[in-house]
């Protein structure tokens, strides 16, 4: 009965150191990876501009994005540039700057409900193939009014068929950003 | 790209190397088979007759049992080396290392067991092993099958199914419930890791055990942890005496994978202490499915292990146990996706994505680097011999990392590294009296403390978390004549403290505590009616406390693209299992094992997947948060076993199983769907000369097993419909030959021989890419 006597009390002891400590608090992590605004900026050749913005604080979590819409004009042509942006820092850290270091590894696609509305690359990795953070836009002569989808996908297969000219039904990859926006042709 | 004639290409290739590095054993000196061994079993206190004690060469596999006189004889034994092991319940197992070169005889003196606790007391008198039909599976079948994982060797049991990630993660599913519902207990310690994670392996290396069980009834209200469905036990033989240092020696080579293992045993007895070192090394490169290369699916694994045993003096003995697993295992290039829609086209995708031409062994992300070590302390102590004491000791440490494929050198930080420590500490008392009851009591604390290391840079989907689980039990059995009762109750406390990191900015920390209980009871009866038939009958009511995961889990689960919410509501769930099983038994000849079992549950905790997905930046995800319902799991597993004439034995397996919500028309997911396996095996009666040498115990054995497909689903339970049934076949033939002084065991496994190209339902990776193709295994085993 001795032993037993023992081991309780070594039960007790052992509860006791345990139980009197509380649990440090855990670090917040430094989410810099997130992705949590896109803004795809769209220049005319008279120099008027449309802006489009997307944007999800909580990137995961359960709030809705905030999406802000714009109005193109029919028959023109755009030189557009996306800009991507971790808002959860502060100052908000530009992530355009890691896509354009890995260039290589990242494609924009675009798709669009709106008829003639077309997207075109206008720029290219080391590789000689498309990135997408540059494009041209030519819009239809009729007005319209409809959604157009911006995908980013991270290692893509670039080379894979009709990848380079915008379809990425045979790219693969995991999508970082797929953001639809309404648009108006007026 | 690999066509089906490469494939028998290499496979060929394959044996001719595995010829020619066995041949040199070849034609050496001559061989006479016609000894006895002849032995003669006592007690070695009142020197009486041991009837039944049971005799095994274990390195030929030959067993006999010695008659009312305590007499046993194995005649037409080659000159050689053997392990001879005499078993008897309530005696220490003897080991003897014998040179046979001309008739022996032996004389057995068993010593009185004062420290079986080391062994679980089964109720049969023959170690299970023996039976063709049984729960366990001994130290020859691991190592038998020693490229296999943990939970793939488990899968030889009637209801047992594995969850699988691709190729080298497993886990073991035993009637339908797995992860937190099943514990796994390593050498008597609940292994501690990071179980609620369908895609993480129990970190446990076969090798380094001599028995790995299933364990239900009564007997698991001794073990902590929640003790819902079955326990999976591994054990460690107790050393023996032999003193001169001996053990065995495997290598394994695995046709597809160009798998290489090697594992390394060795084991003495001395007077000062005794001792056994388990060594293992495993390495493999990409699977291939008949048609294509799966990227990046190769492991490599490292383990070793230590067992130390003391005896102080006749009443105190002192056991260490020490084992490390570390691992590396690359995840299937292919499956690293995005949203819901990436998921979606590679659904459509006959060839993952990522696909190449050419084996590699290079492991890259997406992949996992898990290390798990445990350090176990057993004491026993006898009053005397019908009542001691065991203390154990324990402590864990588990370190797992998991890699996926980031921007800009993140790739090597991993998105997922988590640490884990845990200690518990048991005291044990057993008190066995005259009139055949049996009691065990015991008192148990076990401490978890979880914490996410800060390297990852992403919002961790698990909360750091401590925990103290604090339990109580005692067990009664009465033996009246044929008649066991058994019954046995536990009580367990937990509380616990998590610390949570806000979804919402400004990121905070919220505290939470929790305390729950959980009382379980259960009660068995077992009734031989004559050496035919047997009956056993299990009824248990059981708690289980929802897992941090189920309360807190928050986030995306890369792997099948879906956001996880835990539920902090969320109350214990409880199970009512019945469990009914016959026996019948004709001689040697026939054996049918039927186990039909009903298990309800309230409050049952499972992921639902929510009606509204989730929109952000990077796409569409569906949302999966934890419910609870009550639901009802059953079905039966019938087997038998049939010797046709001598020399060809007959096993066929069959499991059906539901599981379904009570009171909605729902089924359950992740349900292991119906399978029947039949296996033939004919074993040579003589041996085959070979020159001057002669191979013994060749066997040759032809498996089938049919997975039925899993019909017990709704289209919107899952992201794609189930995959259609599957046949799979595969052969084994082995053989052993004796040296001089060591035995060598060969063997050749075919698996998956027909190149059958299909996917598993219980293999999450089912969405991406077909299961491996056929694989030649060839083994080498040398016993010294």
């Amino acid at each position: 009965m001795k032993t037993m006597k023992i081991t309780f009390l070594a039960l007790i002891v052992v509860l006791t150191i345990f139980s009197s400590c509380e649990k440090e608090d855990p670090v917040i992590p430094n989410e810099e990876e997130v992705i949590t605004t896109l803004e795809y900026t769209m220049v005319g050749s008279m120099g008027d501009t449309a802006v489009f913005t997307w944007r999800d604080l909580d990137g995961d979590g359960p709030n809705a994005p905030v999406i802000t819409h714009d109005t193109l004009m029919p028959n023109a042509t755009y030189t557009g540039s996306c800009t991507l942006w971790n808002e959860t820092e502060t100052p908000a850290e530009n992530v355009t700057i890691e896509i354009q270091d890995e260039a290589d590894e990242h494609q924009f696609f675009f798709s669009t409900t709106v008829t003639d509305l077309v997207f075109g690359y206008a720029d290219t990795d080391s590789n000689g193939l498309p990135v997408g953070l540059q494009t041209t836009i030519t819009t239809p002569a009729t007005m319209a009014h409809g959604t157009f989808t911006v995908t980013l996908k991270h290692e893509p297969v670039k080379t894979a068929a009709n990848v380079s000219s915008g379809d990425m039904t045979n790219a693969g990859g995991s999508t970082d950003i797929e953001a639809t926006f309404d648009v108006h042709i007026h | 790209m690999y066509t089906f004639t490469n494939y028998y290409k290499d496979v060929l290739k394959y044996v001719f190397i595995f010829i020619l590095l066995v041949l040199p054993f070849f034609g050496v000196s001559n061989h006479n088979c016609n000894y006895k061994i002849t032995g003669f079993v006592i007690d070695a206190e009142t020197k009486k007759e041991i009837e039944s004690a049971n005799i095994t060469i274990s390195n030929v596999s030959a067993h006999t049992l010695s008659n009312q006189n305590g007499i046993f004889e194995f005649s037409e034994v080659c000159a050689g080396h053997y392990h001879i092991e005499i078993f008897r319940i309530g005696y220490q197992t003897e080991e003897i290392i014998l040179d046979v070169e001309t008739d022996t005889l032996l004389k057995i003196a068993l010593k009185a067991q004062t420290n079986q606790l080391n062994t679980i007391i089964v109720n049969d008198n023959l170690p299970l092993s023996h039976l063709p039909i049984n729960n366990s599976i001994s130290s020859d079948e691991i190592i038998e099958n020693a490229e296999k994982s943990f939970a793939e060797q488990l899968e030889t049991i009637n209801g047992v199914s594995i969850l699988k990630t691709g190729a080298n993660i497993s886990k073991p599913i035993v009637h339908g419930l797995f992860g937190n519902r099943l514990n796994i207990l390593n050498n008597g310690i609940l292994h501690s890791g990071q179980q609620w994670g369908n895609d993480h392996s129990p970190e446990i290396d076969p090798l380094s055990s001599s028995k790995i069980s299933m364990i239900e009834g009564v007997q698991t209200l001794e073990y902590p942890g929640s003790n819902l469905g079955a326990i999976i036990l591994t054990e460690s033989n107790k050393i023996g005496n032999e003193k001169r240092i001996h053990g065995r020696f495997n290598y394994t080579f695995e046709q597809n994978g160009i798998g290489n293992g090697i594992n390394i045993q060795l084991k003495q007895y001395t007077p000062f202490i005794a001792w056994k070192f388990n060594g293992t090394l495993k390495k493999r490169g990409d699977k291939n499915t008949p048609n294509y290369y799966l990227r990046n699916t190769g492991s490599e694994e490292a383990n070793f292990s230590i067992q130390l045993e003391k005896l102080i003096n006749d009443k105190w003995s002192i056991d260490l146990f020490f084992s490390s697993f570390n691992t590396n295992i690359a995840i299937l290039r292919g499956a690293h996706i995005g949203n819901l829609n990436d998921l979606y086209i590679a659904f459509n995708q006959t060839i993952p994505f990522y696909t190449q031409d050419n084996f590699s062994y290079e492991i890259s992300a997406p992949k996992q680097s898990v290390n798990h070590h445990l350090l176990k302390i057993q004491s026993n102590y006898f009053i005397n011999d019908n009542q001691w004491f065991q203390v154990q000791l324990a402590g864990q440490i588990n370190s797992r990392k998991e890699f996926d494929i980031r921007r800009n050198n993140r790739t090597e930080r991993p998105a997922l590294s988590l640490f884990q420590y845990t200690g518990f500490l048991s005291t044990k008392y057993y008190h066995k009296t005259d009139n055949n009851w049996f009691f065990k009591t015991g008192l148990q604390i076990n401490i978890i403390d979880n914490t996410n290391v800060p390297e990852t840079g992403i919002l961790p989907l698990m909360p750091d978390y401590q925990s103290f689980r604090n339990a109580a039990f005692i067990t009664v059995s009465k033996q009246v004549n044929q008649t066991l009762f058994e019954a046995g109750i536990r009580y367990e406390n937990i509380y616990q403290e998590v610390l949570d990191i806000s979804q919402s900015f400004p990121r905070e920390i919220i505290r939470y505590k929790d305390l729950f209980h959980n009382v379980s009871s259960i009660v068995g009866l077992h009734h031989k009616f004559s050496e035919v038939l047997e009956l056993q009958y299990n009824l248990g009511y059981i708690r289980r406390n929802p897992a941090v995961n189920e309360l807190y889990a928050n986030g995306l689960h890369q792997g099948v693209s879906s956001i996880e919410e835990g539920d902090v509501n969320l109350k214990t769930e409880a199970a009512i299992k019945n469990t009914l099983t016959f026996k019948l038994k004709i001689k040697n000849r026939f054996e049918l094992k039927l186990q039909g079992y009903h298990h309800y549950f309230n409050n049952f905790i499972y992921l639902q997947v929510q009606p509204k997905p989730r929109v952000t930046i990077r796409g569409t995800f569906p949302v999966f948060a934890y419910q609870q319902d009550d639901v009802q799991i059953y079905g039966f597993d019938v087997s038998t076993y049939l010797r046709i004439i001598n020399g060809f034995d007959l096993l066929v397996s069959y499991s059906y199983l539901r599981g379904e919500h009570i009171y909605q028309s729902l089924p359950l997911v992740y349900m292991p769907p119906n399978n029947i396996s039949g296996s033939l095996s004919y074993s040579l009666p003589k041996p085959i000369k070979l020159g001057k040498r002669q191979l013994e115990n060749t066997r040759f054995v032809l498996n089938n097993r049919y997975i039925f497909k899993q019909n017990n689903l709704l289209e919107e339970q899952d992201l794609i419909a189930p995959p259609p049934g599957y046949f799979l076949m595969s052969f084994n033939l082995s053989s052993e030959l004796q040296l001089k002084d060591v035995r060598i065991c060969l063997s050749l496994k075919l698996e998956n021989a027909l190149n059958t190209t299909y996917r598993d339902y219980l293999n999450r990776q089912r969405y991406y890419a077909d299961e491996p193709g056929i694989n030649l295994i060839s083994s080498l085993k040398i016993q010294f």
